[in-house]
């Protein structure tokens, strides 16, 4: 017998409404996550992967993936996307920092249409987003931190899914334009 | 900072604009929001924005990493990665291969970079992916698969073709002007074959060309380039007027193809042109080289070539020394030139029917391209509009009653598109000439998407051209809303839309948006002719329907009743009218299977009735009519999965053997046509159930058989496209059920077996649905792990 509850028991309590299970989650996610996306980053991870494979890799490793069911994992993965969101930001922060000058977002430049965002700035978006509608910033979380599908988006909001698809549309077009015109806080 | 009130709002409108129609989001948000710029500019900055397709799904980690070079997975669907053979500006492409029985299949595989393709445009390319697979010819990689790997990068698997770029292979093999001139035939040949097709190459260059080392030309990558179209996807493919479009080549893309203008198979013309001045370089006194060159890449596009065949004919001129029509303007010699080599293709369809239509179309191309002077438009614009009405209607309804027809069927619906876009190319046509092509694009988007006999089931194609019409729609309903016909015009685009969304796009939501739509447009004038009155009663049932596919059955009910009550309310003489008549019989029979939901068995059964028999009454007055036949087999079919279920197995039987009855004889009329193999198959599968129900055991298993018979058949003929597999599982599912409940455990296991196979094997190509991930799939594990280790009655008695 362990004495720490499996992952999956953690799950089941917080849908059930229990906190503490969710930041007992968090706590276990954030250190796995934050390897993977090191790892990923210095390429020792295989590289071709998305975020949504990683974020799948940590539920391989954390959850019992055949007992859950499909709700579970997409709760699952919608926490670990909320979790994504701060470690890739963190990294972002570090890795500035340790170029000592701030990497500048690039817009329009599309080189091979390869165009990429700069996650800081996209960060200090999303909260002014989320002031405006929270809904829309979970969204993002879900689908562009998390790579979920807008199916299993739907599982977790209870919205259907042509609402998740309009609505991801309109966070994404909401950012897009405040990537392109942002606001100086400082 | 940031006005949250404002913001709020600004989000609000924008998510209610996306459900307004490309063409009228103007209007709408001038009506929504005028008298508020500081909100309307808002609006329009996330329009803008959401023109852009960089937020992608699941992109976080790649847009903070600046990796170059990534390792190839091992695996793409079914097939194993050899090696990467090529990489470029959109991804990489790797050799694949795949062990199929006793040889190995090698195939290339490309993979797109993440991010290149807009989701708009990969939704574009799943729609179009069954019409790109069907196109078969030997100068064109053939594609065989596509799909996205796990990390979201869409994937193309096709032809290998061991080879060098154009350019290269001519350099390299010293060739001559000559092999040259050969090489750019072969080239037309592809491109006009595909254009046959309803498929634009959008981005040809020397590069999307390769050449064997036998020296047969293979042009790769069709349909895959961006489309500078207005889009209505996810991702909101927009005008894009910026060269970051993906795979617009300067140099050869054509300029339209920078201004969002519609892009035709005159934007391949013009690339055409630009490869024909590369491959082989005009010198100073190659006047007529120099004049192909400047007729194929003229700006406007409707001053350019009007068809491939001209362009390909005028090159074979000039190699034949015979006189060049560009040099001198339409000229008799390239009339002949065409009608000769259509000639040939006219004949080898062997259909006396076909012929004359042959030659009545190629007097009007050559007319039409003879005729392009500026003041004969009028003239032109009335013979192309009748030749496209005869084509469209009159022909294809008389080939449509000859057996075997399929082919004959898609060909003239082709020849009749070349039309229509000819006529769309030209920006100066008059208002009922732009009326006449968008109805001409609905008709033939119902004759290539209507599924079964009606039509060619290319659900695809029906998408592409709807959108042209709604394109014309669009902006009629902005210039011109009041002028005869447009109000109509746009009724019976929207109706068709909404069936089409309905029955192929899988989306109910937008399909009762549209069928409401369109019955506003028509309110006051619904009854005013047969016409109106159809479409009217066309989107009621649209609506209604949208309703059962959401399991709003009460709601469903309600709107058939309402579509019921309109016909009904019709003079005597329309309602005898033949379409009036179809449009009742099937709303009845949607009717029929709301009472069925809400449960009223009592009024289901009376509704269903109605519509056997008014479709009985349609195919004894034309006999022969395959639509009217499909329409009685639905009819039949499901009123007998109502009977069974109401426990009244007599019943059932009889209407389901009659319904069989009728499959097979549309299957004998013609056994390549998809759609009656289909109904046969369906037939099939509801008439084992209620044989099974009687206890008449061994001919259930004889349907059952023949059911999956027919449907591997289906699968062949849909080369392993998924939907034909998924349908083959759903027929398995059920007919192992028939055996199971006949006690013979052995062969249930055998056919559940397959059917989880079938399961499994989609869902390592990527191509399991939700419902098949979620229902279908684990029931055929639990049946499987529950009674057939080894077969027994493991189930209990009610599987």
């Amino acid at each position: 017998m362990r004495s720490e509850p499996s992952t999956n028991i953690l799950l089941a309590e917080w849908q059930g409404g229990k906190h503490s299970a969710r930041d007992r989650l968090i706590a276990r996610l954030h250190p796995e996550l934050d390897q993977i996306a090191a790892a990923r980053l210095r390429r020792e991870h295989n590289s071709s992967l998305s975020t949504g494979d990683l974020i799948n890799d940590a539920m391989m490793q954390l959850l019992n993936v055949e007992g859950g069911s499909v709700a579970d994992r997409a709760h699952f993965v919608a926490l670990a996307s909320r979790v994504m969101r701060n470690v890739l930001v963190d990294h972002a922060r570090a890795k500035v920092a340790a170029k000592r000058r701030h990497a500048r977002v690039e817009l329009c430049t599309a080189i091979d249409g390869e165009q990429r965002f700069d996650l800081i700035q996209l960060e200090s978006a999303l909260i002014r987003l989320g002031a405006i509608d929270s809904q829309l910033t979970e969204l993002v979380e879900m689908r562009y931190f998390g790579g979920m599908t807008t199916a299993d988006v739907a599982v977790v909001t209870g919205l259907s899914e042509p609402t998740v698809k309009r609505r991801w549309r309109v966070a994404r077009a909401w950012l897009v334009d405040a990537l392109a015109n942002p606001i100086d806080d400082d | 900072m940031t006005d949250v009130p404002i913001e709020r709002q600004a989000l609000a409108l924008f998510e209610r604009l996306l459900d307004v129609a490309e063409g009228e989001r103007d209007a709408w948000l001038a009506a929504e929001a005028g008298d508020r710029p500081d909100l309307l500019a808002r609006v329009n900055a996330m329009r803008a924005a959401d023109r852009s397709e960089r937020m992608r799904t699941g992109a976080a980690v790649e847009d903070m990493d600046e990796g170059e070079d990534e390792d190839p997975p091992e695996r793409i669907g079914a097939y194993r990665i050899v090696e990467r053979i090529g990489r470029g500006g959109m991804g990489s492409v790797y050799l694949g291969e795949r062990a199929t029985g006793d040889f190995t299949h090698v195939v290339a595989i490309k993979i797109i970079k993440p991010g290149l393709l807009s989701e708009a445009l990969v939704e574009r390319f799943q729609r179009e992916r069954q019409t790109l697979a069907n196109l078969i010819h030997p100068n064109i990689a053939r594609l065989y698969d596509g799909g996205e790997t796990g990390d979201g990068s869409p994937f193309i698997v096709m032809e290998f073709v061991d080879g060098l770029p154009l350019l290269q292979w001519v350099e390299e093999h010293g060739i001559g002007r000559a092999g040259r001139q050969r090489l750019f035939l072969d080239i037309c040949g592809a491109v006009a074959a595909a254009h046959g097709s309803l498929i634009v190459h959008r981005d040809l260059t020397p590069s999307n060309v390769l050449v064997t080392r036998k020296g047969l030309v293979k042009l790769i990558d069709f349909g895959i380039a961006r489309e500078a179209e207005e889009g209505d996807g996810d991702g909101g493919t927009s005008r894009r007027g910026t060269t970051a479009s993906l795979s617009l080549t300067p140099g050869y893309a054509a300029p339209e193809r920078f201004t969002g203008a519609a892009v035709t198979t005159a934007a391949d013309i013009y690339s055409l042109g630009k490869l024909l001045e590369k491959l082989i370089p005009p010198g100073p006194a190659d006047d007529e080289v120099k004049a192909i060159v400047a007729q194929a890449t003229r700006q406007d596009p409707k001053d350019r070539y009007s068809t491939v065949e001209a362009l390909a004919a005028d090159v074979a001129a000039w190699r034949d020394g015979m006189p060049v029509a560009a040099v001198r303007g339409g000229r008799l010699y390239t009339v002949r030139k065409f009608v000769g080599r259509h000639r040939i293709a006219t004949a080898a369809s062997a259909f006396g029917v076909l012929l004359l239509i042959g030659a009545l179309a190629l007097a009007l191309v050559a007319n039409f391209r003879a005729q392009s002077a500026r003041q004969e438009a009028e003239q032109r614009f009335d013979q192309t509009r009748a030749i496209a009405r005869v084509l469209l209607f009159a022909a294809y309804d008389e080939v449509n009653r000859i057996p075997g027809s399929t082919r004959a069927r898609a060909m003239l619906a082709q020849t009749g598109l070349r039309y229509l876009d000819a006529l769309n190319a030209s920006a100066d046509a008059p208002i009922d000439v732009q009326v006449d092509i968008a109805n001409g694009y609905v008709r033939l988007a119902q004759v290539m998407g209507a599924a079964g006999s009606a039509g060619l089931g290319r659900f695809g194609d029906a998408n592409i051209l709807l959108g042209r019409a709604q394109a014309i729609a669009g902006r009629l309903a902005a210039t011109a809303p009041d002028a005869p016909g447009v109000r109509e015009m746009r009724a019976n685009v929207l109706a068709e839309q909404a069936g089409t969304n309905l029955y192929n796009n899988n989306d109910p939501a937008l399909a009762r948006r549209q069928a409401q739509e369109a019955q506003s447009l028509l309110r006051n004038v619904a009854t005013a002719n047969v016409g109106n009155a159809r479409t009217y009663a066309a989107a009621i049932q649209a609506e209604g329907d949208s309703h059962l596919w959401d399991e709003h059955y009460p709601q469903g009910r309600d709107v058939h009743l309402r579509g019921e009550a309109f016909i009904a309310g019709l003079p005597e003489t329309m309602r005898r009218q033949r379409e009036i008549a179809v449009v009742r019989a099937a709303n009845l029979r949607l009717l029929g299977e709301a009472y069925h939901r809400v449960p009223d068995p009592v009024a289901a059964r009376q509704a269903l009735d109605r519509a056997v028999a008014i479709n009985e009454a349609l195919a004894a007055q034309w006999p022969g009519d395959p639509g009217l036949q499909r329409a009685l087999f639905v009819a039949l079919r499901y009123r007998a999965v109502v009977h069974r279920s109401n426990g009244r197995d007599a019943l059932a039987r009889e209407s389901i053997d009659a319904a069989v009855a009728i499959a097979r004889i549309m299957v004998e009329r013609d056994r390549n046509d998809a759609g009656a193999l289909r109904l046969l198959a369906l037939g099939r599968e509801v008439q084992a159930q209620v044989l099974s129900d009687l206890r008449q055991f061994p001919a259930a298993y004889e349907a059952v058989e023949e059911g999956i018979t027919v449907q591997r058949q289906l699968v062949a003929l849909a080369e392993n496209a998924p939907g034909a597999l998924r349908s083959m599982a759903q027929s398995m599912r059920t007919g192992g059920t028939a055996y199971y409940y006949g006690g013979d455990y052995a062969n249930a296991c055998r056919i559940w077996r397959a059917a989880r196979d079938i399961f499994a094997d989609l869902e390592r190509r990527g191509s399991l649905t939700e419902v098949d991930r979620t229902r279908g799939y684990p029931e055929m594990r639990d049946y499987i792990r529950r009674s057939c280790e080894p077969p027994h009655a493991g189930l209990g008695p009610n599987p």
